[in-house]
């Protein structure tokens, strides 16, 4: 999941960007609303979170113009004000949520989890694919009810196809999704950390559930879909 | 007993009315009855008259059995008696009680009116004995009328006052009462409205029926009032609010910080660099509470003052100092141009605070490589000093602001110092002003921003003590 952070306070970008980024998920930073608009214009972000107090355009603005541009992607309002007046306009300037500082960095995260659960076709913090079992909240990963130890980056992956399963999932789409801007579209580190999970699956299950599909990219299925190889 | 004006009104109103009524109505009684009577007795004494004389011409007539026709008058006896009280002749017979009461007053003597008879059992008899004489013997012309007729009309008048007086009096209790209350109802509405209207609906107003009678205007001055307290309000909300929002995004850092360091095990040097990031918070934290703090009190009005004799020349110097490390890491370079033996009485901490603040601000919005400047000069009877800085200005439409609290111009730059928080401006303002001073934006533009803090020299007798403002030491907080 890759989310764009608007912050201007750099203490407080480093934390969030540090903390989601251990939750798997992948974080640009914007420090202005114009750099905001740039980045939510350049890539396809899952969600983001937006101060409200950033150097122009404001955060409002950044929401407004963001819908305006038909784009929807889901938007956690992050801001100093606590008013009931502040929390209406934040959301109705287009934000899907709103959280005041100080906040418990678990509530952060736990914002964002509904938040792109209710983007995604998933609505139970649980995935399932098959004997395939992926707890979202505590990134634990099961097959078979057997436990799967997996790192922060490949878990990442993994609950992308997931997300995704029965449908194919390119390349790039990973790229984007799961890793952040510092991504080096050149490198092979996406075959690389699909054969890793493969691995790892295999260690515990002899079922085949992430399947390549030539020329397009990955999908994750419980059975072997026809057409595709290994 | 009467606890609202409007029963007390009610109350006074028809007291005096009921006293008016009864004094009146007495007088008109009294009156009333003397002119009944006065004209029975004229037309007593008149019948008399009448009878005497045609008596006195045709005793004849009279010494008969009866009393000519014309004189047989309905109620009215007509009698002729010797003076020792015997009937020579009557019109028409009285009861006994009657004839002798009669003949007893005649007897006496006297003459002239008297009521005789059971005046208590109403009933009484006015008499009018009047002497004559017949063929030269004395005799009593005797008219005799019962009151009863007489009585019954003043009754009667009676009767009417005092079935009058009541009602009249309920009937103007009633209607004052209701005068009462209707010109006092915008009261009550004013004191219902005015009972609703709280910290929270500061904004509501009393209505106004009319403006120019004396409830319109209380109403105005309650209208008056509340606009103040709301406006007083409102800037204590709004100051608030930017305090709060001000302090939060240190308590976001370090709340985030923490919990994000504390999610699983890390190398120290990890730790060390969160709490390095929280200590940085923390100071800036305890910064604003600070200055919040000063500027409570200086709002209060309380703030000891520790008044001194130093240099300013050496204050500036020793400022200027202290900031050479924040401007270095700027690349800003700082400078101080000062006569000396600049001697100065005032609180010297808080002047300190006062020119780091404009030193901080100014080094604050100078790009690399940019200067500031201060030079103080001597001015009349005090001290100029000015803080000149090569930043870019600031817009015309903040100029008049940047003393505000919490204010922000929307000038971006890497935040070279904790201090300030949208407070050192109004701070440095509130020192110039406490000692007799100003503060203000000489100038702004594309070539930089002076600032020009105005100090008077202080008086000799201020110096020494240590005084508070207002004196009392027990309410100042010590720093």
């Amino acid at each position: 999941m890759r989310i764009l952070l608007v912050e201007d306070d750099a203490d407080v970008a480093r934390f969030i960007r540090r903390g989601l980024a251990e939750q798997a998920y992948a974080v640009d930073v914007a420090a202005s609303g114009g750099e905001a608009l740039e980045l939510a214009d350049l890539n396809p972000y899952d969600a983001i979170v937006l101060d409200l107090m950033i150097p122009a355009p404001d955060g409002l603005e950044v929401c407004r113009r963001l819908r305006a541009g038909d784009n929807r992607t889901p938007v956690l309002m992050l801001t100093a004000r606590d008013s009931i007046e502040d929390k209406i306009v934040g959301l109705d300037s287009g934000a899907d949520d709103y959280l005041a500082k100080p906040f418990e960095f678990r509530e952060l995260l736990a914002r964002l989890r509904a938040l792109l659960r209710r983007g995604g076709p998933a609505i139970s913090p649980v995935l399932h694919v098959g004997d395939l079992e992926i707890d979202t909240g505590s990134h634990r990963v099961k097959i078979g009810g057997k436990p799967l130890t997996l790192t922060t980056k490949e878990y990442a992956v993994l609950e992308y196809l997931a997300r995704n399963s029965g449908r194919i999932v390119t390349r790039e789409e990973l790229a984007d999704h799961v890793w952040s801007q510092e991504f080096d579209p050149f490198s092979n580190l996406i075959e690389a950390y699909i054969n890793r999970l493969r691995r790892s699956m295999e260690s515990v299950s002899s079922l085949k559930f992430i399947h390549t599909v030539r020329g397009a990219g990955y999908m994750l299925e419980a059975h072997s879909p026809a057409g595709a190889s290994s | 007993m009467f606890q609202s004006v409007r029963a007390r009104l009610t109350w006074w109103y028809t007291a005096i009315l009921a006293l008016v009524l009864i004094t009146f109505s007495g007088i008109s009684y009294a009156f009333l009855a003397r002119a009944i009577r006065a004209s029975t007795d004229a037309a007593m004494a008149a019948t008399a008259r009448e009878f005497a004389s045609a008596f006195s011409a045709d005793p004849a007539a009279a010494s008969g059995a009866s009393v000519p026709l014309d004189f047989r008058y309905s109620d009215r006896a007509l009698m002729v008696m010797t003076p020792s009280g015997t009937i020579v002749t009557a019109s028409r017979t009285l009861t006994p009680a009657e004839s002798a009461a009669v003949s007893d007053f005649v007897h006496r003597g006297s003459g002239g009116f008297a009521t005789v008879g059971g005046a208590a059992e109403r009933g009484g008899i006015r008499v009018l004995a009047m002497p004559i004489r017949v063929l030269s013997q004395p005799y009593f012309a005797v008219v005799s009328q019962p009151l009863h007729d007489q009585d019954q009309r003043l009754q009667s008048a009676a009767r009417a006052v005092f079935i009058g007086i009541p009602l009249a009096l309920i009937v103007a209790a009633a209607g004052g009462y209701v005068m009462a209350r209707k010109s006092l109802a915008p009261v009550t509405t004013m004191s219902l409205k005015a009972r609703q209207i709280g910290a929270e609906t500061l904004d509501e107003r009393i209505e106004i029926e009319n403006e120019r009678d004396e409830l319109g205007f209380l109403a105005l001055t309650l209208n008056d009032l509340l606009e103040r307290l709301q406006q007083a309000f409102d800037l204590q909300r709004r100051f608030m609010a930017d305090a709060s929002h001000e302090l939060r995004t240190p308590m976001a850092i370090i709340q985030g910080e923490a919990d994000v360091a504390l999610s699983r095990e890390r190398a120290s040097v990890e730790y060390q660099e969160s709490l390095r990031i929280i200590q940085r918070a923390s100071r800036k934290l305890t910064h604003i509470v600070q200055n919040l703090f000063l500027l409570t009190r200086s709002d209060s009005g309380r703030y000891p003052v520790h008044r001194s004799r130093f240099y300013l020349d050496e204050l500036l110097h020793e400022c200027v100092q202290s900031m050479r490390t924040v401007a270095a890491s700027g690349h800003v370079a700082l400078d101080c141009q000062t006569p000396s033996d600049l001697l100065i009485v005032g609180d010297e901490e808080l002047l300190h605070r006062c020119i780091l603040n404009l030193l901080d601000n100014a080094v604050k919005f100078v790009p690399p490589g940019g200067r500031v400047q201060v030079a103080a000069e001597r001015q009349n009877d005090g001290y100029a000093v000015r803080v000149s800085d090569s930043g870019p200005g600031i817009p015309e439409a903040d100029q008049t602001r940047v003393f505000e609290r919490f204010f922000r111009g929307d000038r971006v730059g890497p935040a070279r110092s904790p201090a300030g928080g949208g407070l050192g401006l109004p701070i440095a303002r509130w020192i110039a002003e406490f000692h007799g001073g100003s503060l203000t934006l000489e100038r702004s533009g594309p070539g930089g921003s002076v600032f020009l803090l105005v100090l008077p020299q202080g008086t000799a007798q201020d110096s020494g003590g240590d005084d508070v403002t207002p004196a009392h030491p027990d309410t100042a907080i010590g720093r």
